[in-house]
């Protein structure tokens, strides 16, 4: 029913509708980034105030996830980390799909020495397993949101980079290359202007499922207290505080966690409906 | 002989690479903030002991022989010292890497072992509720972090139901596979639901060949059918997914260790951080970098072996 399905998106995508896991994914989204935003309204407790008449208490309707061992309410900590998570998320993979892509784009499309510069580069990267390089290249940085960037981004781009090489192989040998060659353009405006666009909606897709492994990335790092510094209200932070409690307060780590299960899934769907959107485009 | 050429060739790739791999590693060094020495032996080191270290180390030499003092070090396995432990890590090496290696192949095992069934059912129920029960279901690993999904295993299985223990590695090998039941289980989601979906797609994709539709028109019956040819066939192609796969557990593991506390390489990567024992990190990335590649080589390797057409061409 694959094919059914694909079908039956392409002709609604066809008809101006969107595909219905788009929808899915972006409702999900904008209702916890709007939540987010909005935590100050949202909730009446401020993230990081301690209060000690009401430590590790059980989720009940004035504390619906409960409280931490400082009396700290964990929904109000859970949305505000959402500002975190979802901000480094969203934030760490621009400049990994931009350099990527234009990395390779420029190796696909030039041939020679260059290729071999990037490629050999991309292999090297490629071949420690990416959280072992996040996490040493963090660990020798040190913690804090703008090492995580630089990790994530120093790691990261290689994908992209060999997606968009391999489409760029592709787009060369067609006519439109040539004709705008024949026509005299510059290098890097067949480059940017031509190829690169038709090449780049391989790296779109990944990207929306690039979110959700930098996120859960993230709260790695801050489970291994290598993230965002404390008190910020950080999930895997979060998470890693609540281990102490397992037995007698399981909502202090758990919660936190579906949090980040919550927004994998948005972003999951949301790169399923874009990758139909473009795949309908592109036919 | 076209394979002792392809395996030549193939090796002869991987041999630059883990050339080049060795540098990365060693520059890792050079992100730390301000003086190494100094970082490494903390603000009140003495002016001599980051001296000594710096004539140790050749910091005051230009990069490339610093580099080859490196590689000159790593070729006779002098492969640093842990501050924290006193020990070589040469010494401590063995036991650690029996750990996460156990850790990782017997996640490996756990995921084809619950993906194989999970992949036939869907198959079969193409689009029914199994099928979309068993797509739903994978996809919910893939969303959410490893080590979350650990401590909701061990809050049911070990701290509830108690009938797994929460930590250890446990003694002899029975020992171990009770011990390393849940890390293993929590690190072989992520491969669990990849292979599920790769195998279900394999499976569809085989049974539509006509050499299912001989065998059955043979008189075999459809579980010899399944068993004999449609689940040998789509499983071909799923080989040279464990390579990729096994790469991103070796990654998980070194969080897994850690929620577990089991003694690997992972566990002892995170507490050499906390101790800024940078020498052992270093170490032990490479030693992370090198295990994936080998692993990349082996099934690349393999993968010809296996499948006959591939062999003949």
């Amino acid at each position: 029913m694959h094919a059914v399905i694909q079908q039956a998106m392409a002709s609604s995508a066809v008809k101006g509708r969107l595909p219905s896991s788009l929808v899915a994914g972006g409702t999900m989204l904008l209702l916890l980034g709007g939540a987010a935003l909005l935590a100050p309204l949202v909730t009446s407790y401020d993230p990081n105030a301690q209060n000690f008449d009401a430590l590790l208490q059980a989720p009940s309707s004035a504390h619906p996830f409960g409280t931490d061992n400082f009396g700290r309410d964990v929904l109000t900590r859970v949305l505000y980390g959402a500002g975190i998570d979802l901000r480094i998320g969203v934030l760490a993979v621009i400049f990994p799909f931009l350099f990527g892509s234009l990395a390779g784009a420029v190796a696909g499309y030039s041939g020679g020495w260059v290729d071999a510069v990037v490629m050999r580069t991309v292999d090297v990267i490629t071949a420690v397993p990416f959280l072992v390089l996040v996490i040493a290249v963090v660990a020798f940085l040190g913690p804090g949101e703008v090492n995580i960037f630089l990790a994530i981004g120093g790691v990261g781009w290689v994908t992209y980079s060999r997606l968009v090489r391999s489409e760029v192989l592709r787009e060369k040998q067609l006519e439109y290359v040539a004709a705008a060659r024949a026509l005299g353009f510059r290098r890097s405006r067949i480059i940017v202007g031509h190829i690169l666009l038709n090449a780049i909606p391989s790296a779109v897709i990944f990207a929306a499922s690039d979110v959700v492994l930098i996120i859960l990335t993230t709260a790695a790092l801050g489970f291994l207290g290598l993230g965002i510094r404390p008190p910020a209200p950080e999930w895997g932070m979060m998470i890693a505080e609540g281990r102490e409690f397992l037995s007698g307060g399981w909502w202090v780590a758990t919660m936190p966690g579906f949090a980040c299960m919550y927004t994998g899934l948005a972003f999951i769907l949301l790169g399923d409906g874009v990758a139909d959107l473009l795949r309908v485009r592109g036919q | 002989m076209a394979l002792l050429t392809y395996a030549t060739k193939r090796v002869g790739q991987t041999l630059p690479v883990a050339l080049l791999v060795t540098i990365l590693i060693f520059l890792l060094i050079k992100l730390l903030p301000g003086d190494p020495a100094s970082a490494i032996l903390g603000d009140r080191a003495s002016d001599a002991a980051v001296r000594a270290l710096h004539q140790q180390w050749g910091l005051d030499r230009p990069l490339w022989q610093q580099y080859a003092t490196y590689m000159n070090n790593l070729a006779t396995g002098n492969l640093g010292q842990s501050l924290r432990y006193r020990t070589p890590v040469v010494d401590l090496l063995p036991r650690r890497m029996g750990v996460t290696l156990f850790l990782v192949i017997y996640s490996m095992l756990l995921s084809v072992v619950i993906a194989v069934p999970l992949a036939v059912i869907a198959a079969a129920n193409r689009d029914r509720w199994p099928d979309q029960l068993v797509r739903g279901l994978i996809t919910l690993p893939l969303a959410s972090p490893p080590f979350w999904i650990g401590i909701l295993l061990l809050i049911v299985f070990a701290l509830r139901l108690r009938w797994f223990p929460a930590a250890g590695y446990g003694e002899g090998f029975v020992g171990h596979l009770r011990y390393l039941f849940l890390p293993a289980l929590t690190l072989s989601n992520a491969f669990t639901a990849v292979l599920t979906r790769n195998l279900r797609s394999s499976l569809i994709d085989v049974q539509q060949t006509t050499f299912v539709d001989f065998a059955r028109a043979k008189g075999l019956t459809y579980r010899d059918v399944q068993v004999r040819h449609v689940l040998r066939a789509a499983l071909l192609p799923i080989v040279t997914l464990i390579g990729v796969r096994l790469s991103y557990a070796i990654g998980g593991s070194v969080i897994i260790e850690t929620v577990f506390a089991l003694p690997g390489l992972g566990s002892w990567m995170v507490d050499s951080i906390m101790a800024r024992d940078y020498m052992v990190v270093q170490t032990l990335t490479l030693t992370f970098a090198i295990g994936a590649m080998l692993i990349n080589l082996a099934t690349d390797l393999v993968y010809p072996l296996l499948d006959p057409r591939v062999r003949m061409g």
